[in-house]
Protein backbone atom coordinates (compact mmCIF):
# COMPACT_ATOMS: atom_id res chain seq x y z
CA UNK A 1 0.00 0.00 0.00
CA UNK A 2 1.70 3.47 -0.97
CA UNK A 3 0.77 5.68 2.28
CA UNK A 4 1.69 8.72 0.07
CA UNK A 5 4.19 10.37 2.85
CA UNK A 6 6.84 10.35 -0.52
CA UNK A 7 8.17 14.00 0.30
CA UNK A 8 6.18 14.84 2.93
CA UNK A 9 7.55 16.51 6.09
CA UNK A 10 6.85 15.10 9.59
CA UNK A 11 8.04 16.43 12.81
CA UNK A 12 7.78 13.67 15.84
CA UNK A 13 7.75 14.83 18.91
CA UNK A 14 8.51 13.11 22.32
CA UNK A 15 11.20 11.35 24.27
CA UNK A 16 13.84 10.09 22.28
CA UNK A 17 12.78 6.15 23.18
CA UNK A 18 12.15 2.98 21.27
CA UNK A 19 8.51 3.62 20.51
CA UNK A 20 9.86 7.06 19.06
CA UNK A 21 12.67 5.46 17.05
CA UNK A 22 10.31 3.36 15.80
CA UNK A 23 7.89 6.01 14.20
CA UNK A 24 10.70 7.53 13.08
CA UNK A 25 12.50 4.45 11.17
CA UNK A 26 9.10 3.46 9.09
CA UNK A 27 8.14 6.88 7.77
CA UNK A 28 11.37 7.45 6.51
CA UNK A 29 11.10 4.09 4.98
CA UNK A 30 8.02 5.62 3.23
CA UNK A 31 9.67 8.29 1.91
CA UNK A 32 8.67 11.27 4.64
CA UNK A 33 11.64 13.59 5.65
CA UNK A 34 11.52 13.44 9.71
CA UNK A 35 12.60 15.80 11.80
CA UNK A 36 12.92 14.83 15.98
CA UNK A 37 12.36 16.62 18.53
CA UNK A 38 11.95 17.42 22.47
CA UNK A 39 8.24 17.86 22.68
CA UNK A 40 8.96 21.43 24.71
CA UNK A 41 11.13 22.32 21.70
CA UNK A 42 9.42 21.30 19.17
CA UNK A 43 7.05 24.22 17.77
CA UNK A 44 10.36 26.18 18.09
CA UNK A 45 12.32 23.63 15.12
CA UNK A 46 13.32 24.57 11.85
CA UNK A 47 10.48 22.64 9.99
CA UNK A 48 7.84 24.79 12.42
CA UNK A 49 9.46 27.99 11.57
CA UNK A 50 9.90 26.90 8.02
CA UNK A 51 5.82 26.27 7.74
CA UNK A 52 6.68 23.11 5.47
CA UNK A 53 5.12 20.40 7.94
CA UNK A 54 2.50 17.88 6.69
CA UNK A 55 2.22 15.98 10.03
CA UNK A 56 3.17 16.04 13.69
CA UNK A 57 3.31 13.13 15.97
CA UNK A 58 3.43 13.58 19.56
CA UNK A 59 4.51 10.53 21.00
CA UNK A 60 4.11 10.96 25.07
CA UNK A 61 5.62 9.28 27.59
CA UNK A 62 3.77 7.76 30.30
CA UNK A 63 3.06 10.04 33.33
CA UNK A 64 4.68 7.82 36.49
CA UNK A 65 2.92 8.74 39.67
CA UNK A 66 -0.89 7.24 40.97
CA UNK A 67 -3.36 10.41 41.62
CA UNK A 68 -2.78 9.15 45.30
CA UNK A 69 0.93 9.88 45.06
CA UNK A 70 0.50 13.42 43.94
CA UNK A 71 -2.19 14.78 46.84
CA UNK A 72 0.60 15.45 48.66
CA UNK A 73 2.33 17.72 45.53
CA UNK A 74 0.18 19.77 43.33
CA UNK A 75 2.96 20.56 41.36
CA UNK A 76 3.21 17.36 40.08
CA UNK A 77 -0.20 17.92 38.67
CA UNK A 78 0.96 20.69 36.42
CA UNK A 79 4.41 18.74 35.09
CA UNK A 80 2.00 16.35 34.35
CA UNK A 81 0.14 19.11 32.39
CA UNK A 82 3.07 20.18 30.41
CA UNK A 83 2.40 18.05 27.82
CA UNK A 84 -0.82 18.95 26.45
CA UNK A 85 0.28 22.92 26.57
CA UNK A 86 3.47 21.84 24.75
CA UNK A 87 1.10 19.87 22.20
CA UNK A 88 -1.33 22.97 22.10
CA UNK A 89 2.06 24.90 21.47
CA UNK A 90 2.98 22.56 18.60
CA UNK A 91 -0.25 22.12 17.15
CA UNK A 92 -1.07 26.38 16.78
CA UNK A 93 2.41 26.66 15.42
CA UNK A 94 1.66 24.24 12.53
CA UNK A 95 -1.97 24.54 11.72
CA UNK A 96 -1.67 27.55 9.85
CA UNK A 97 0.58 26.14 7.17
CA UNK A 98 -1.27 23.31 6.87
CA UNK A 99 -4.14 24.63 6.12
CA UNK A 100 -3.06 27.42 3.64
CA UNK A 101 -1.09 24.32 2.20
CA UNK A 102 -4.75 22.07 2.20
CA UNK A 103 -4.55 20.02 4.83
CA UNK A 104 -2.15 18.06 7.51
CA UNK A 105 -1.85 14.80 10.30
CA UNK A 106 -1.97 15.74 14.01
CA UNK A 107 -1.64 12.26 16.06
CA UNK A 108 -1.09 11.92 19.42
CA UNK A 109 0.18 8.22 20.92
CA UNK A 110 -0.81 8.19 24.41
CA UNK A 111 -1.74 5.32 27.17
CA UNK A 112 -4.48 3.02 27.01
CA UNK A 113 -5.05 4.48 30.70
CA UNK A 114 -6.99 7.84 28.74
CA UNK A 115 -9.31 5.11 28.55
CA UNK A 116 -9.34 2.89 31.42
CA UNK A 117 -7.82 3.44 34.82
CA UNK A 118 -4.81 1.37 34.85
CA UNK A 119 -4.59 -1.23 37.48
CA UNK A 120 -0.70 0.20 38.94
CA UNK A 121 -0.10 3.86 38.26
CA UNK A 122 -1.08 6.07 35.12
CA UNK A 123 -3.67 7.70 36.76
CA UNK A 124 -2.15 11.01 35.59
CA UNK A 125 -2.07 9.60 31.98
CA UNK A 126 -6.02 8.77 32.53
CA UNK A 127 -6.70 12.92 33.39
CA UNK A 128 -3.62 14.40 31.47
CA UNK A 129 -5.03 12.06 28.18
CA UNK A 130 -8.43 12.99 28.26
CA UNK A 131 -7.11 16.83 28.41
CA UNK A 132 -5.30 15.90 24.74
CA UNK A 133 -8.36 13.71 23.38
CA UNK A 134 -11.16 17.01 23.89
CA UNK A 135 -8.64 19.29 22.74
CA UNK A 136 -8.20 16.85 19.59
CA UNK A 137 -11.86 17.09 18.79
CA UNK A 138 -11.90 21.08 18.87
CA UNK A 139 -8.82 21.20 16.16
CA UNK A 140 -10.72 18.64 13.92
CA UNK A 141 -13.91 20.69 14.33
CA UNK A 142 -12.50 24.02 13.70
CA UNK A 143 -9.72 22.66 11.61
CA UNK A 144 -11.68 19.84 8.86
CA UNK A 145 -12.83 22.21 6.40
CA UNK A 146 -8.80 22.92 5.75
CA UNK A 147 -7.87 19.47 5.49
CA UNK A 148 -6.53 18.77 8.96
CA UNK A 149 -7.16 16.11 11.10
CA UNK A 150 -6.46 14.97 14.69
CA UNK A 151 -6.05 11.68 15.86
CA UNK A 152 -4.83 9.46 18.32
CA UNK A 153 -3.06 5.88 18.97
CA UNK A 154 -3.83 4.50 22.41
CA UNK A 155 -1.07 2.01 23.12
CA UNK A 156 -0.68 -0.60 26.05
CA UNK A 157 -1.00 -3.91 26.58
CA UNK A 158 1.01 -6.16 24.54
CA UNK A 159 1.57 -3.70 21.70
CA UNK A 160 5.43 -3.60 20.68
CA UNK A 161 6.66 -0.27 19.44
CA UNK A 162 6.67 -1.56 15.63
CA UNK A 163 2.94 -1.89 16.20
CA UNK A 164 2.71 1.67 17.48
CA UNK A 165 4.51 2.92 14.72
CA UNK A 166 2.27 0.89 12.10
CA UNK A 167 -0.55 1.94 13.50
CA UNK A 168 0.82 5.83 13.35
CA UNK A 169 2.12 5.16 9.52
CA UNK A 170 -1.63 4.59 8.28
CA UNK A 171 -3.23 7.62 10.42
CA UNK A 172 -0.66 10.22 8.90
CA UNK A 173 -1.06 8.36 5.41
CA UNK A 174 -3.01 10.36 2.46
CA UNK A 175 -5.49 7.57 3.08
CA UNK A 176 -6.84 8.19 6.32
CA UNK A 177 -8.53 12.48 5.37
CA UNK A 178 -11.74 11.32 6.44
CA UNK A 179 -10.76 10.03 9.70
CA UNK A 180 -10.90 12.79 12.49
CA UNK A 181 -11.44 13.35 16.24
CA UNK A 182 -10.92 10.14 16.55
CA UNK A 183 -8.78 7.74 19.19
CA UNK A 184 -7.85 3.97 18.19
CA UNK A 185 -6.82 1.45 20.97
CA UNK A 186 -3.59 -0.64 20.22
CA UNK A 187 -3.34 -3.37 22.54
CA UNK A 188 -3.66 -6.63 21.53
CA UNK A 189 -7.22 -6.36 22.82
CA UNK A 190 -6.28 -6.18 26.62
CA UNK A 191 -8.47 -3.09 27.51
CA UNK A 192 -12.03 -4.84 28.08
CA UNK A 193 -14.11 -1.87 26.85
CA UNK A 194 -16.72 -2.14 23.97
CA UNK A 195 -16.12 1.64 23.03
CA UNK B 1 4.17 0.12 3.26
CA UNK B 2 4.18 -4.12 2.40
CA UNK B 3 1.19 -5.13 4.35
CA UNK B 4 1.90 -9.02 4.31
CA UNK B 5 -1.51 -10.06 2.37
CA UNK B 6 -0.01 -11.75 -0.38
CA UNK B 7 -1.62 -14.90 -1.37
CA UNK B 8 -4.33 -14.24 1.76
CA UNK B 9 -7.97 -15.47 1.18
CA UNK B 10 -10.73 -12.74 1.68
CA UNK B 11 -14.70 -12.73 1.68
CA UNK B 12 -16.26 -9.24 1.39
CA UNK B 13 -19.67 -9.82 1.52
CA UNK B 14 -21.76 -6.82 -0.32
CA UNK B 15 -19.02 -6.82 -2.78
CA UNK B 16 -20.37 -5.57 -5.56
CA UNK B 17 -21.19 -2.12 -5.25
CA UNK B 18 -20.02 0.77 -2.77
CA UNK B 19 -17.90 0.15 0.26
CA UNK B 20 -18.15 -3.68 -0.14
CA UNK B 21 -16.59 -3.44 -3.50
CA UNK B 22 -13.99 -0.67 -3.01
CA UNK B 23 -12.67 -3.29 -0.36
CA UNK B 24 -12.54 -6.37 -2.62
CA UNK B 25 -10.48 -3.67 -4.73
CA UNK B 26 -7.89 -2.68 -2.24
CA UNK B 27 -7.75 -6.01 -1.00
CA UNK B 28 -7.18 -7.84 -4.35
CA UNK B 29 -4.41 -4.71 -5.00
CA UNK B 30 -2.49 -6.32 -1.96
CA UNK B 31 -2.44 -9.52 -3.30
CA UNK B 32 -5.22 -11.56 -1.42
CA UNK B 33 -7.37 -13.72 -3.59
CA UNK B 34 -11.26 -12.62 -3.26
CA UNK B 35 -14.11 -14.28 -3.01
CA UNK B 36 -16.78 -11.57 -4.66
CA UNK B 37 -20.26 -11.96 -2.60
CA UNK B 38 -23.45 -10.03 -3.15
CA UNK B 39 -26.77 -10.66 -4.00
CA UNK B 40 -27.46 -9.83 -7.70
CA UNK B 41 -25.85 -12.28 -10.16
CA UNK B 42 -25.21 -9.04 -12.94
CA UNK B 43 -23.46 -6.95 -9.52
CA UNK B 44 -20.93 -9.89 -8.84
CA UNK B 45 -19.88 -10.89 -12.09
CA UNK B 46 -19.16 -6.95 -13.12
CA UNK B 47 -17.24 -6.71 -9.80
CA UNK B 48 -15.40 -9.98 -9.94
CA UNK B 49 -14.06 -8.55 -13.19
CA UNK B 50 -13.12 -5.63 -12.03
CA UNK B 51 -11.31 -6.94 -8.80
CA UNK B 52 -9.68 -9.71 -11.58
CA UNK B 53 -8.27 -6.48 -13.42
CA UNK B 54 -6.07 -5.75 -9.98
CA UNK B 55 -4.12 -8.89 -10.83
CA UNK B 56 -6.26 -10.55 -7.77
CA UNK B 57 -7.73 -13.99 -8.32
CA UNK B 58 -11.45 -14.35 -7.56
CA UNK B 59 -14.22 -16.39 -6.85
CA UNK B 60 -17.59 -14.77 -7.35
CA UNK B 61 -20.22 -16.20 -5.61
CA UNK B 62 -24.13 -15.13 -6.18
CA UNK B 63 -25.79 -15.59 -2.81
CA UNK B 64 -27.55 -13.57 0.17
CA UNK B 65 -25.34 -13.21 3.23
CA UNK B 66 -28.39 -13.03 5.72
CA UNK B 67 -29.47 -16.40 4.86
CA UNK B 68 -27.77 -19.33 6.99
CA UNK B 69 -27.15 -22.05 4.31
CA UNK B 70 -26.12 -19.28 1.72
CA UNK B 71 -23.29 -18.22 4.12
CA UNK B 72 -21.87 -22.05 4.40
CA UNK B 73 -22.49 -22.04 1.00
CA UNK B 74 -19.79 -19.18 0.47
CA UNK B 75 -17.41 -20.31 2.95
CA UNK B 76 -17.60 -23.98 1.71
CA UNK B 77 -17.05 -22.47 -2.24
CA UNK B 78 -13.89 -20.25 -0.34
CA UNK B 79 -12.46 -23.45 0.90
CA UNK B 80 -13.05 -25.64 -1.72
CA UNK B 81 -11.02 -23.35 -4.56
CA UNK B 82 -8.68 -21.28 -2.50
CA UNK B 83 -8.21 -24.08 0.25
CA UNK B 84 -8.10 -20.89 3.48
CA UNK B 85 -10.33 -18.25 4.19
CA UNK B 86 -8.33 -15.92 6.20
CA UNK B 87 -10.07 -12.54 6.07
CA UNK B 88 -14.21 -12.17 6.10
CA UNK B 89 -15.40 -8.86 5.82
CA UNK B 90 -18.73 -8.63 7.05
CA UNK B 91 -20.72 -5.49 5.17
CA UNK B 92 -24.55 -6.34 4.97
CA UNK B 93 -27.27 -3.61 4.78
CA UNK B 94 -29.93 -3.32 7.55
CA UNK B 95 -33.02 -1.42 7.02
CA UNK B 96 -34.10 0.07 3.82
CA UNK B 97 -35.23 3.46 2.16
CA UNK B 98 -35.48 2.55 -1.38
CA UNK B 99 -36.19 -0.93 -2.08
CA UNK B 100 -35.83 -0.17 -6.00
CA UNK B 101 -31.76 0.48 -4.82
CA UNK B 102 -31.17 -1.66 -1.90
CA UNK B 103 -33.15 -4.77 -2.07
CA UNK B 104 -35.24 -6.14 0.29
CA UNK B 105 -34.82 -5.81 4.06
CA UNK B 106 -36.99 -4.03 7.06
CA UNK B 107 -38.74 -0.67 5.92
CA UNK B 108 -36.75 2.64 7.96
CA UNK B 109 -39.00 4.29 10.53
CA UNK B 110 -39.21 5.97 13.85
CA UNK B 111 -39.71 3.97 16.86
CA UNK B 112 -43.61 5.35 16.78
CA UNK B 113 -45.07 2.97 14.83
CA UNK B 114 -42.39 0.10 14.01
CA UNK B 115 -43.80 -3.15 14.33
CA UNK B 116 -41.81 -5.04 16.78
CA UNK B 117 -41.35 -8.13 14.78
CA UNK B 118 -39.14 -5.22 12.48
CA UNK B 119 -36.78 -5.56 15.43
CA UNK B 120 -35.80 -9.12 14.95
CA UNK B 121 -35.71 -8.59 10.92
CA UNK B 122 -33.21 -5.96 11.51
CA UNK B 123 -31.16 -8.12 14.04
CA UNK B 124 -31.43 -10.59 11.75
CA UNK B 125 -29.95 -8.48 8.67
CA UNK B 126 -27.08 -7.36 11.13
CA UNK B 127 -26.16 -9.24 13.80
CA UNK B 128 -27.13 -12.72 12.97
CA UNK B 129 -25.63 -12.63 9.27
CA UNK B 130 -22.29 -11.14 11.09
CA UNK B 131 -22.45 -13.75 13.54
CA UNK B 132 -22.81 -16.65 10.70
CA UNK B 133 -20.40 -15.55 8.79
CA UNK B 134 -17.64 -15.44 12.14
CA UNK B 135 -18.88 -18.89 12.90
CA UNK B 136 -18.45 -20.28 9.55
CA UNK B 137 -15.05 -18.81 9.13
CA UNK B 138 -13.74 -19.32 12.84
CA UNK B 139 -12.61 -22.85 12.43
CA UNK B 140 -10.77 -22.18 9.03
CA UNK B 141 -8.78 -19.39 10.63
CA UNK B 142 -8.13 -21.10 13.93
CA UNK B 143 -6.43 -24.10 12.00
CA UNK B 144 -3.81 -21.47 10.05
CA UNK B 145 -3.84 -19.80 13.93
CA UNK B 146 -4.04 -16.45 11.82
CA UNK B 147 -7.42 -14.69 10.79
CA UNK B 148 -9.20 -11.42 9.93
CA UNK B 149 -13.01 -10.28 10.87
CA UNK B 150 -14.01 -6.68 10.03
CA UNK B 151 -17.64 -5.61 10.29
CA UNK B 152 -18.73 -2.20 8.13
CA UNK B 153 -20.78 -1.08 10.58
CA UNK B 154 -22.15 2.34 11.39
CA UNK B 155 -21.60 5.87 13.94
CA UNK B 156 -24.77 4.99 15.16
CA UNK B 157 -23.27 1.95 17.12
CA UNK B 158 -21.96 4.78 19.21
CA UNK B 159 -23.84 8.05 18.73
CA UNK B 160 -28.01 7.55 17.48
CA UNK B 161 -29.16 9.40 14.87
CA UNK B 162 -32.55 10.62 15.75
CA UNK B 163 -33.70 13.69 13.43
CA UNK B 164 -34.22 10.85 10.79
CA UNK B 165 -36.39 7.61 11.07
CA UNK B 166 -33.91 5.40 12.02
CA UNK B 167 -34.80 3.64 15.27
CA UNK B 168 -33.42 0.32 13.80
CA UNK B 169 -29.69 0.76 13.17
CA UNK B 170 -30.22 2.74 15.74
CA UNK B 171 -31.38 -0.37 18.14
CA UNK B 172 -29.06 -3.30 16.45
CA UNK B 173 -25.57 -1.52 15.27
CA UNK B 174 -24.55 -1.34 18.56
CA UNK B 175 -25.51 -4.83 19.25
CA UNK B 176 -23.35 -5.55 16.11
CA UNK B 177 -20.02 -3.81 17.81
CA UNK B 178 -20.72 -5.75 21.01
CA UNK B 179 -20.65 -8.62 19.35
CA UNK B 180 -17.34 -7.94 17.66
CA UNK B 181 -15.56 -6.41 20.64
CA UNK B 182 -16.73 -10.16 22.22
CA UNK B 183 -15.70 -12.16 19.46
CA UNK B 184 -12.35 -10.06 19.50
CA UNK B 185 -11.66 -11.18 23.12
CA UNK B 186 -12.11 -14.51 22.77
CA UNK B 187 -10.70 -15.22 19.40
CA UNK B 188 -6.90 -12.89 20.13
CA UNK B 189 -5.44 -16.04 21.42
CA UNK B 190 -5.90 -17.78 18.38
CA UNK B 191 -4.37 -15.04 16.58
CA UNK B 192 -7.84 -13.59 15.50
CA UNK B 193 -8.08 -9.96 15.22
CA UNK B 194 -11.62 -8.80 15.07
CA UNK B 195 -12.63 -4.68 14.78
CA UNK B 196 -15.49 -2.10 13.45
CA UNK B 197 -15.23 0.38 11.25
CA UNK B 198 -17.96 3.01 11.96
CA UNK B 199 -19.12 4.92 8.54
CA UNK B 200 -21.01 7.60 8.21
CA UNK B 201 -21.72 10.09 4.97
CA UNK B 202 -19.76 7.81 2.44
CA UNK B 203 -21.06 9.01 -0.80
CA UNK B 204 -22.30 5.29 -1.77
CA UNK B 205 -25.40 4.52 -3.95
CA UNK B 206 -26.86 3.52 -0.73
CA UNK B 207 -26.32 7.22 1.08
CA UNK B 208 -27.62 8.59 -2.33
CA UNK B 209 -31.06 6.82 -2.07
CA UNK B 210 -30.95 8.47 1.22
CA UNK B 211 -30.38 11.74 0.47
CA UNK B 212 -33.09 11.75 -2.42
CA UNK B 213 -35.77 10.21 0.48
CA UNK B 214 -34.29 13.09 2.74
CA UNK B 215 -34.71 15.66 0.36
CA UNK B 216 -38.55 14.24 -0.97
CA UNK B 217 -39.19 14.27 3.13
CA UNK B 218 -38.41 18.10 4.10
CA UNK B 219 -39.36 19.27 0.29
CA UNK B 220 -35.66 20.57 -0.36
CA UNK B 221 -33.92 20.40 -3.85
CA UNK B 222 -31.44 16.87 -2.60
CA UNK B 223 -28.35 19.69 -3.36
CA UNK B 224 -29.32 21.62 -0.46
CA UNK B 225 -29.97 18.23 1.98
CA UNK B 226 -26.75 17.62 0.51
CA UNK B 227 -24.85 21.14 1.39
CA UNK B 228 -26.92 20.87 4.58
CA UNK B 229 -25.00 17.84 5.57
CA UNK B 230 -21.45 18.25 4.91
CA UNK B 231 -21.79 21.74 6.83
CA UNK B 232 -22.61 19.44 9.95
CA UNK B 233 -19.37 17.14 8.83
CA UNK B 234 -16.00 18.69 9.92
CA UNK B 235 -14.12 17.83 6.94
CA UNK B 236 -16.95 19.60 4.53
CA UNK B 237 -17.19 16.80 2.07
CA UNK B 238 -18.39 13.31 1.85
CA UNK B 239 -16.35 10.34 2.29
CA UNK B 240 -15.39 7.91 -0.11
CA UNK B 241 -15.73 3.97 -0.08
CA UNK B 242 -11.95 3.91 -0.65
CA UNK B 243 -11.43 5.46 2.33
CA UNK B 244 -13.06 2.99 4.41
CA UNK B 245 -11.34 0.25 2.57
CA UNK B 246 -7.79 1.48 3.20
CA UNK B 247 -8.60 1.26 6.71
CA UNK B 248 -9.99 -1.99 6.44
CA UNK B 249 -7.05 -3.16 4.27
CA UNK B 250 -4.48 -2.03 7.32
CA UNK B 251 -6.76 -3.81 9.47
CA UNK B 252 -6.65 -7.24 7.70
CA UNK B 253 -2.81 -6.20 7.21
CA UNK B 254 0.05 -8.17 9.14
CA UNK B 255 0.48 -4.93 10.65
CA UNK B 256 -2.53 -4.73 12.65
CA UNK B 257 -2.10 -7.77 14.18
CA UNK B 258 -2.22 -6.36 18.14
CA UNK B 259 -5.09 -3.59 16.94
CA UNK B 260 -7.97 -5.80 18.10
CA UNK B 261 -11.81 -5.18 19.81
CA UNK B 262 -11.99 -1.69 17.93
CA UNK B 263 -14.93 0.44 16.67
CA UNK B 264 -13.36 3.24 14.82
CA UNK B 265 -15.36 6.07 13.57
CA UNK B 266 -14.42 6.67 9.37
CA UNK B 267 -17.14 9.97 9.14
CA UNK B 268 -15.01 13.26 8.39
CA UNK B 269 -15.24 13.70 12.39
CA UNK B 270 -18.94 14.28 13.12
CA UNK B 271 -18.62 11.18 15.81
CA UNK B 272 -18.96 13.81 19.11
CA UNK B 273 -17.41 11.31 21.67
CA UNK B 274 -13.50 11.16 22.79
Amino acid sequence: MDLGLHGRHVVLAGAADAALAAVAQLLTEEGAAVVTAALAEAAQCEAVEDEVVDAVVVVLPPAPPDAVDVLTDPATLFTAWQPVVDTAALYRAVVPGMAARGGGRLLAVLPTAVKAVGAAGGDLDTAVGLGLLGMHKVVAAEHGAQGVTANAVLRGGLATDSDVADAVAWFVSAHSGYVTGCAVTVDGGVQPSVF
Amino acid sequence: MDLGLAGRVAVVSGSSRGIGLATALALGAEGCRVVVVARSADGVAEAAERVRATGAQVLPVVADMTVEDDVVRVVRSAGERFGRVDIAVSNVLGHVIDAAVEGAGPAAGRFAGMPAAEYAAEFAQLAVSTWLLARETVPLMRRAGWGRLVNVGSGVAREPKTDIPHVLPNTVRPVVAGLMRTLAARLAPDGITCNSVLTGGIATERNAAYFSWLARERGMPVADVLAGFTTDVPVRRMGEPAEIASLITFLCSARAGRLTGQSIPVDGGVNRHL
